[in-house]
């Protein structure tokens, strides 16, 4: 970090106090936002450091530039920036931010908004050249400040354009103070003011006014004026000649100001503008001198437009404008010069631990096979601290061929590629890094340390590989790469351990060897933990729990998340628990097992927390989990309006985003059921198609669930031979493999279709066997899920457990009952809620057999207006016949 | 999205050197009545926004910023739709 970048700038002593401006900034300090908007050399930033200075207001003062266009850049320098005043500030959210996988921006700035709310007194946040942010996360997270920060804080922006920030808003919320040039421009006053009492150089009324009229109080122009005044007898001449010809006038000026320096000043002032920051022993390697320090300091006190980055007058920059016109004299004379310049400074940044620089000097010459090996050097560095825009910015920049021959650059570049989700981009630079290696390694000339070097290196790229595979459906290559990676990595590699742990309990999932997926997962757990990495660590915990859920082990896998809740909340940094969406996953493993033992009301709560959390992950599957699981309690609460909007936010991320085959299963059996319990079997029919459901379909592990609706609706069309097979080979593949959640949901399925083949005595069998697996771990919801289609079996299941002997427990089917009334209760609420008291009425004749003449004649209405109430019944009890509409009534209770 | 290409003509107030050139990468340099303009081919949007910003830099006054016709009469910069 550069600390430089936080020092409020040093104004010189030749201020002209402006009273009208104090009053406007002052009246910000009672608002949010104070905008500063004017072309350089306006003198924005001396106004804003002598108003704070002169009024001792506590002020975070941030100069960015171009490499601030990275989020998490960005709010690193804003909480070190901040902890100059309040130096215990942030520290969570800094550590956070620093690592591979930090939580989303947005979630840690709401953390250090609740942080500000802390400090009781006014804090300014200056954010000095605005311009250069063109970032849109940067710019949403301003917003965001903008939106939520107390009324103690205010924020100042200095910059040369306008702020995409929505200004309208904020100035309609009487919430803005502007200033522009026609505030900040000199008035001839000023200019007399500064002319005389400051620089002391006589100065004539008349004079200042053609000086304003010619400058038009542009600061910038009126101090050059000034430096090139210098040792003049003539002013009142200089003024006339001022611009006389229509020149540029800081053409005119700047060649004014260098005729009168030495050579050896001249010659400064030009080859050190190609420097965004300087520094003594910089200048001197650069210029070859030994001077340099004396040299800054007098033009610093010259007012030559040098600014002091800090107290000690280690580094300097000069004010931009300046620059420009320097460099641009520089550049139509000696090209030559100005390469051995950049290469120089290029050289002194590198040899001064300041990498970043020395890539862009070298890019400034297009040297970009030595950008490319700066940034090989430093690409791990940028990865674990977190600044992936920067790696991305230049890897998108620089040329492929030349990253695909730096194996280091290579990885993380394409690993910052992976997460983004631009997998084919990241696969030609894994495979040219994996061709680079494997030949170091095989040749007979490498050294030891080069083999082993590159080895581990190779372990990386595998584990990359893996990762890559494992999202696009190969668990065999997966688990090569990651037999590959093992071999390879060392112990220390923690963080490539967990992931190579990780692909392979993936694979072992897809592949069913469910234990074997378990322990791996364990393992990547393991070494998630020794990495330090949250993401690591609340992903592979939540794989843990939700492979032994899918085993029906509920005690064990909430146990597992509930422990990890705590230990979060007891840790160093127990503001995670309310940001990392990686622990959204843990808070829904827990909403999930709550939901399948039906105490809805705690699985609402916990869903709720885990929605919000997960809302900025990265991970689209997580996504649609959580969608489908809130889905899913919301049915076993009776809210279907709410399931309808939460299917088609679902089907939303589906189709803008590639999710695991698991997570799509699960949606087409949710938005399958819905479509065959509206009778909708055509487009039922189609939907399964799209999604490449048939009969004849081969399943795999991940894909299980999704053909539960396919065959119900196979059962219903009687197409029983069908829904048979598949439910043959569903019970054999997860009977094998203990997943006995979703044996639970076969069996009933299989009591459906014993039912509709006429079979009552074979279904009610079915539902015992799936009641005795349920019964270990309390997993009801499935009856609750398919209640429907079974209801009518249930009083005969209640009655063998009853009287005969099973090893089904009476607490289960009390609780069976329990649920079904109450989720009924809700129902009937809903509905009654729904139907109008004329429809109620109508229902109830009709439950007493009268005909729509009867009821006509019993109403005073006409047959028509009665037609019409049954025809609205019918629809609102989601029933397609009086008759059922009538057993429906009486089931609920409405009649 | 449209996109801008083509020739284009900005006109700035005052007299900027030739010496500037270089600045203005591949921008041609001329005067009219007190103006510069600044000719050249653009490459995209962003390009523009890149002139437009070191005009910006330098507080320089922007008058306008026109496409250029051609010989035939009719507009050369393409609105291409992608």
């Amino acid at each position: 970090m550069l600390l430089t970048k936080l020092h409020i700038p040093v104004h010189g002593n030749n201020i002209v106090h402006r009273p009208r401006l104090f009053e406007l900034l002052n009246s910000g300090l009672q608002r949010k936002l104070i905008l500063v908007s004017a072309p350089a050399g306006y003198g924005k930033t001396t106004l804003i450091s002598y108003w704070i200075g002169q009024n001792n207001i506590p002020a975070v003062w941030l100069s960015l530039d171009k490499g601030d266009n990275d989020p998490s850049v960005f709010l690193s320098y804003i909480i070190k920036g901040i902890q100059t005043i309040r130096h215990d500030f942030g520290q969570g959210a800094f550590r956070l931010l620093n690592t591979p996988n930090s939580p989303s921006v947005e979630s840690i700035a709401s953390l250090l908004i609740n942080e500000l709310l802390s400090i009781n007194q006014n804090v300014l946040l200056v954010l000095d050249d605005f311009h250069q942010i063109r970032n849109n996360e940067v710019l949403k997270l301003i917003t965001y400040f903008l939106e939520h920060i107390s009324v103690n804080t205010h924020i100042v922006i200095l910059t040369r354009s306008d702020p995409a920030l929505s200004l309208s808003r904020i100035r309609s919320q009487n919430q803005l103070v502007e200033l522009r040039s026609a505030e900040l421009g000199f008035t001839a006053n000023d200019i007399f003011v500064l002319f005389n009492k400051k620089l002391k150089i006589g100065l004539s009324r008349d004079d200042a006014y053609v000086l304003e009229t010619k400058t038009e109080g542009w600061i910038a122009g009126l101090q050059l004026a000034a430096l090139s005044m210098h040792g003049r007898d003539d002013l009142s001449e200089f003024v006339r000649d001022l611009k006389g010809d229509n020149r540029y006038i800081m053409d005119y000026l700047i060649e004014e100001v260098l005729k009168i320096q030495t050579d050896g000043i001249k010659d400064f002032l030009l080859q050190t503008s190609i420097l965004e920051q300087m520094s003594a022993p910089l200048c001197n390697t650069i210029l070859k001198r030994s001077d340099s320090q004396v040299i800054l300091e007098t033009l610093e006190n010259e007012n030559m437009f040098v600014i002091p980055l800090d107290n000690e007058r280690n580094w300097y920059r000069y004010h931009h404008l300046f620059a420009e016109l320097l460099k641009q004299r520089l550049y139509s004379k000696n090209k030559e010069l100005i390469r051995e310049l950049h290469d120089a400074a290029g050289e002194w940044f590198k040899n001064n631990s300041m990498p970043l620089f020395a890539i862009d000097h070298a890019i400034e010459t297009r040297n970009f096979e030595k950008s490319v090996a700066i940034l090989g050097e430093m690409a791990e560095e940028l990865w674990k601290t977190g600044q992936h825009a920067t790696l991305m910015k230049y890897g998108d920049f620089l040329p492929d061929e030349l990253i695909k021959k730096n194996t280091n650059l290579s990885l993380y570049y394409a690993w910052i590629l992976i997460i983004a989700g631009k997998n084919q981009r990241a696969e030609q630079f894994l495979e040219c890094a994996g061709k680079i290696t494997n030949d170091i390694i095989n040749h007979k000339d490498s050294s030891y340390e080069a083999v082993q070097f590159n080895k581990r290196i190779l372990g990386k790229i595998s584990v990359a590989f893996a990762c890559l595979y494992a999202k696009t459906a190969f668990p065999q290559n997966t688990l090569n790469y990651c037999k590959a990676a093992m071999v390879n990595l060392t112990e220390e590699d923690s963080f490539w351990n967990s992931w190579a742990w990780y692909s392979i309990g993936w694979a072992e999932e897809v592949s069913g060897h469910i234990s074997e997926s378990i322990d791996a997962v364990e393992k990547a757990l393991y070494y998630g933990k020794k990495s330090g990495s949250i993401y690591l660590i609340t992903t592979n915990a939540y794989c843990v729990a939700y492979l032994e859920q899918r085993m029906g082990l509920y005690t064990s896998a909430y146990r597992k998340c509930s422990e990890l809740l705590r230990e979060y909340n007891a840790g160093d940094n127990p503001e995670i628990s309310e940001l990392d969406p990686g622990l959204g996953q843990i808070y829904m493993c827990i909403a999930e097992i709550e939901c399948m033992r039906t105490d809805f009301d705690a699985a609402f709560e916990h869903i709720k927390v885990a929605y919000t959390l997960c809302r900025n992950f990265s991970n689209s599957s997580v996504k649609v989990w959580v969608r489908l699981i809130y889905s899913l309690i919301l049915f076993g609460r009776g809210d279907f309006d709410g399931i309808m909007q939460l299917l088609v936010e679902t089907e939303d991320i589906i189709n803008k985003n590639t999710v695991s085959p698991s997570a799509r299963a699960i949606y087409i059996d949710m938005k399958g059921k819905q479509l065959v319990d509206n009778n909708e079997y055509e487009n039922a029919h189609r939907f399964f198609k799209m999604n490449g459901l048939s009969p004849e379909k081969e399943i795999s592990f991940v894909e299980d669930r999704g053909f539960f609706s396919f065959v119900i609706l196979l059962i219903k069309e009687g197409k029983n031979k069908e829904a048979e097979t598949i439910l043959s080979k569903l019970e054999i593949m997860l009977q094998g493999a203990k997943w006995i959640e979703t044996l639970i949901s076969v069996k009933i399925i299989y009591a459906i279709l014993q039912k509709n083949a006429g079979d009552n005595k074979k279904a009610v069998i079915c539902l015992l066997k799936s009641l005795e697996l349920a019964s270990d771990e309390g997993i009801l919801m499935p009856f609750i899920f398919y209640y429907d289609w079974i209801k009518d079996l249930i009083p005969d299941v209640y009655k063998i457990q009853a009287s005969e002997k099973t090893n089904i427990p009476r607490d289960l089917t009390e609780k069976l009952k329990q649920a079904i009334e109450k989720r009924n209760k809700i129902i009937r609420k809903s509905l009654k809620a729904e139907l109008s008291t004329r429809e109620l009425e109508v229902l109830r004749y009709l439950s007493g057999g009268l005909r729509n003449k009867e009821i006509a004649d019993k109403l005073f209405v006409s047959i028509d207006t009665v037609k019409t109430h049954v025809r609205n019944i019918l629809l609102k009890l989601e029933v397609d016949s009086r008759l059922r509409a009538v057993k429906k009534a009486k089931e609920l209770g409405l009649t | 999205m449209i996109i801008m290409k083509g020739k284009i003509r900005i006109v700035i107030k005052g007299h900027l050197d030739k010496e500037w050139k270089d600045h203005f990468e591949g921008m041609n340099i001329s005067y009219e009545a007190g103006s510069t303009i600044l000719t050249c081919n653009l490459k995209d949007d962003a390009h523009l926004h890149g002139i437009l910003e070191i005009i910006r830099d330098l507080n320089l006054t922007l008058i306008s910023v026109n496409p250029i016709e051609d010989e035939t009469g009719s507009i050369v910069p393409e609105f291409q739709n992608i």
